[in-house]
């Protein structure tokens, strides 16, 4: 690194860049380029943008910031190059290094800065907010916002899909059980899978301790932090990163388990983020090797002979929307699809296209206009595919894809993987009076 | 002036796709060969033959030179601007406009990928074959100006002889048609000539390609050698032995390093000197013999081990293997040169033995990744160009392997084309009488000199330099 350089990168950034022998034939993976045709809004053109400003050839200024912002950092460029170029560690260092010149509004600098470090890292806050959204919602003052043009009318229609948020955390009950003891699991919550989805970590418990694992939940973790590295909260990610590998503190858990793609994704990456970090480089890497998405998880157990019996309605089709950071970000394909495989009557449809749906993180927050392009564009193909149920393994692609759903007039329930999979494997279990798994 | 272009080129296709800022200038100043750089004035994105036609009119009227552009993965700089030109992306048009599948047609514009036109009909049984190894991001307009070849254009052919008819519009705006969709045309064979034009004629807006019915089946095998010349020789036995395979493909040491490290790693001993893939298709019920006397021929050669793929998924790993070795390179080092030479089957140990000399001669990392059973060679050298004074040494090199391939009986492209890169190496093989030749016809197409000036054919090649040339030589051609 060097203080000469306009925009100053890390050797592995810089590693990364050179590797990038401008071929071209991440081209096509790109959700951006697949709309635009144009060269500075692909990956190797962005990969380029960073080159050039490090090399002092473009002022690292808004010319650059704006091809940045606009990649929605699905890493499909990641699977699709031959070289293996990490995309993803050159985008986060180039906006780590550019958001703090970045003017902003000051209301919505604030807002930013409020959100990533106060509301996120913070269960309690972040459910007390999204409680007064509720109120909000219920007393339709989204629906006046957007009427008086304070709020883009696609969010509005997202409010309206939102499931109504609890007063109260989901209880961390044990269920299920009579496998023969397993391994540990730590659990992390998620920030917003907590919230928002409570359900789908209530059978995300419940998947566990019907195969024999014991599923820990350290009190004191935190959002995985990767919405801040996205943003280039560099210092805050580091920050929550830190807070995690203490919380799920070696030798607790044989695995740490995520039910979120983004999360997991981030989570391994914890030995990169911390590696220049004398007090916790070695504990973050041992951290990164035990985190596993849940369909890794549940996949790995079923071939060391820990499954479920499950079914559906005979005839029923499920459609698998490969979640970004699950399939480029995590290389975790077929996990998924073997456990879907698994269920007693399901029949699988395959997309055929493993494009982002244009959640990604914020982005359908900051980039809306290109985010419902890529949504729509990936909803002709759901369409065609002709199932009942898409199933997806990220909260954010799960609100998206009932959001697009809505927009292309279908009928389609979106299922977290979690859910589906406990809803089948409830279907086999005796019938209890309590109605526990409903 | 400059600003008058802008604002007529705005005027025709509006703001959104006329670029002119100078990051968006930047990132297409060099396509996949990033050896020399230009800053064009600006890209254009048309969407239709008219808007093409359009847009050639306003560049016409100030005479500013051109350079068409599909996905730039081209290797030769065919697509690179030579500062202040028009960059015409033909990415927008990506459609396919036609389809007729009882007479196994397809009209399509120039922009569409060409992995996207066999997906578009595979469901119906159909293909389209030549198959660069870039086919996943491509185009079939930048396939019809470099007449690209792929692995399985040993059987099929090349682009060339899957274009039927084209339409092109010159650098005054007009627009003709070419060809049509019968296998033959009366007249002068003018697809012939446009096809491997590099965008020197004017800009193609529609292509009209043959499809084929996929083969009903598909063997594939892989042969591990200890020694190039035992790999070479069973190359040549396999051909002798009068089996066509659909594709015959070849990697040796340094390449397999690469691609093992990239992102389709098969499994290669590291040791291996050499792999041969090849793959044979047609009717079911002759397959299996063919493969047994391809496995026969290794076999006589000394080879180390060989493999029959035994699923799709296998067979796909071996070839997204192959097909991604030059993105590989990035494993090497930073940068890397490719060769496209040419030579004929029978010369493939010596002239291979002639680039590993060369290589430890002038101290460079030369991987070969080639298409055997043609003959097309692809050397790629792997550099650093940051290494001072490595860039001369490099191009340097690269001649001298074209020159090999020249004296060895062939020739110094196979699919990749001539480009910017490779004009002064067309008279390791041409006359200047041949290059006069070449010249007088891309003038037929492009009086002016407007269209991807400065590509293909070497610089003294104007017209002026070429009569007088022509007149001193007592062969005055008029």
């Amino acid at each position: 690194m060097s203080g000469e350089h306009p925009l100053p990168l890390s050797a592995a950034a810089l590693q990364e860049i050179d590797t990038c022998v401008h071929c071209g034939l991440c081209l096509p993976s790109c959700p951006t380029y697949r709309e635009l045709g144009q060269e500075p809004d692909s990956p190797r053109g962005r990969i380029y943008l960073v080159k050039a400003a490090h090399e002092g050839r473009l002022d690292p200024g808004p010319a650059l910031y704006e091809h940045l912002d606009l990649c929605l950092g699905c890493l499909a460029c990641q699977s699709a190059c031959p070289s293996g170029v990490g995309y993803g560690t050159i985008l986060e260092e180039a906006r780590a290094h550019l958001e703090p010149e970045r003017p902003r509004p000051p209301m919505l600098g604030w807002l930013r800065r409020y959100l990533l470090r106060r509301v996120l890292p913070e269960p309690a806050r972040l459910r007390r907010l999204a409680r007064l959204a509720e109120w909000g919602r219920r007393l339709r003052l989204h629906r006046l916002a957007a009427a008086l043009r304070l709020m883009p009318r696609h969010l509005v229609a997202m409010a309206d899909l939102i499931p109504p948020v609890r007063r109260r955390a989901w209880e961390a009950g044990a269920a299920g059980g009579g496998a023969e003891p397993g391994p540990r699991a730590g659990l992390l919550r998620g920030c917003v899978q907590e919230v928002l989805f409570p359900e789908t970590n209530a059978a995300t418990r419940r998947l566990l301790a019907r195969r024999g694992v014991a599923v820990e939940e350290p009190a004191t973790q935190t959002c995985c932090g990767a919405l801040h590295a996205h943003a280039g909260d560099a210092e805050m990610a580091r920050q929550l990163a830190r807070r995690n590998v203490g919380a799920f503190g070696a030798g607790k858990a044989d695995y740490i388990v995520v039910n979120a793609a983004g999360c997991g994704a981030h989570m391994k990456r914890y030995g990169h983020l911390l590696h220049d970090d004398p007090d916790y480089a070695v504990a973050a890497a041992e951290f990164s090797r035990r985190v596993r998405d849940l369909t890794e998880l549940l996949a790995d157990l079923a071939a060391a002979g820990r499954t479920a019996p499950a079914t559906v309605a005979a005839g029923d089709t499920a459609l698998y929307q490969d979640p970004c950071h699950l399939a480029h970000g995590q290389r975790v394909r077929q996990p998924p699809r073997r456990l879907l495989a698994g269920v007693d009557g399901l029949a699988l449809a395959e997309l055929g296209d493993d494009a982002c749906c244009g959640s990604a993180g914020f982005y359908n927050l900051t980039e809306h206009e290109m985010s419902l392009r890529v949504l729509d564009r990936k909803m002709q193909r759901v369409c065609a595919a002709g199932a009942r149920i898409l199933v997806t393994a990220n909260p954010g692609c799960l609100l998206q894809m009932r959001l697009g759903a809505r927009r292309a007039g279908l009928d389609l329930e979106v299922l977290h993987i979690a859910d589906l999979l406990d809803r089948a494997e409830s279907a086999c279990e005796p019938v209890k009076g309590d109605g526990q798994h409903g | 002036m400059a600003e008058t272009v802008l604002r007529e080129l705005e005027h025709v296709l509006g703001r959104r796709r006329v670029l002119w800022r100078p990051e968006e200038l930047l990132t297409y100043e060099a396509d996949a060969n990033p050896l020399e750089r230009g800053l064009p004035l600006a890209v254009v994105q048309p969407e239709s033959t008219p808007e093409v036609a359009a847009v050639l009119k306003v560049l016409h009227r100030h005479r500013v030179p051109y350079v068409p552009r599909g996905a730039g993965t081209g290797l030769s700089g065919g697509a690179t601007p030579r500062g202040g030109d028009v960059v015409i992306s033909l990415t927008a048009m990506n459609r396919v406009l036609e389809l007729d599948l009882p007479n196994q047609r397809a009209v399509v514009q120039p922009g569409l990928v060409n992995l996207h036109l066999t997906r578009a009909v595979q469901g119906d049984g159909y293909y389209y074959a030549p198959d660069p190894s870039s086919q996943m991001a491509c185009t079939l307009g930048g396939n019809v100006a470099e007449n690209a070849g792929g692995p399985h254009c040993l059987k099929y052919g090349v682009t060339t002889n899957h274009v039927l008819g084209l339409t092109v519009v010159l650098s005054d705006g007009s627009i003709l048609r070419l060809g049509g969709k019968a296998p033959d045309t009366p007249g002068y064979d003018l697809v012939g000539v446009l096809v491997g034009s590099e965008g020197t004629m004017g800009v193609v807006t529609e292509i009209t390609v043959r499809l084929l019915r996929r083969p009903e089946r598909v063997r594939t095998c892989l042969a591990l050698f200890d020694r190039v010349e035992d790999a070479a020789d069973a190359v040549a036995g396999i051909t002798a032995r009068g089996i066509i395979p659909a594709a015959l493909e070849m990697m040796d040491r340094v390449a397999i390093s690469a691609v093992e490290r990239g992102t389709y790693p098969v499994g290669y001993p590291s040791d291996a000197a050499a792999v041969l893939i090849a793959e044979v298709d047609g009717l079911a019920a002759s397959l299996d013999e063919q493969m047994e006397r391809i496995v026969a021929v290794c076999q006589e050669n000394r080879v180390r081990e060989v493999r029959v793929a035994q699923s799709e998924t296998e067979r796909a790993l071996w070839w997204n293997n192959r097909k991604t070795a030059f993105g590989a390179m990035g494993k090497l080092a930073p940068d890397y040169y490719v060769q496209d030479g040419v030579i004929p089957r029978s010369r493939l140990t010596e002239v291979l033995r002639g680039i590993a000399d060369l290589a430890r001669q002038e101290g460079l990392v030369i991987a070969n990744v080639f298409h055997a059973g043609d003959g097309n060679l692809h050397p790629l050298i792997a550099y650093d160009r940051r290494q001072p004074g490595i860039v001369p040494k490099v191009v340097a090199a690269g001649s001298a392997i074209l020159r090999l391939c020249v004296e060895a009986g062939g020739s110094i492209s196979g699919e990749h084309g001539i480009g910017l890169e490779k004009r002064e190496d067309m008279r390791l093989q041409f006359t200047e009488q041949d290059l006069a030749a070449q010249q007088w016809v891309r003038e037929v197409f492009d009086p002016d000199g407007l269209s991807n000036p400065d590509k293909l054919l070497p610089t003294p090649a104007r017209c002026a330099d070429i009569k007088s040339l022509a007149a001193r030589a007592g062969t005055e051609p008029w």
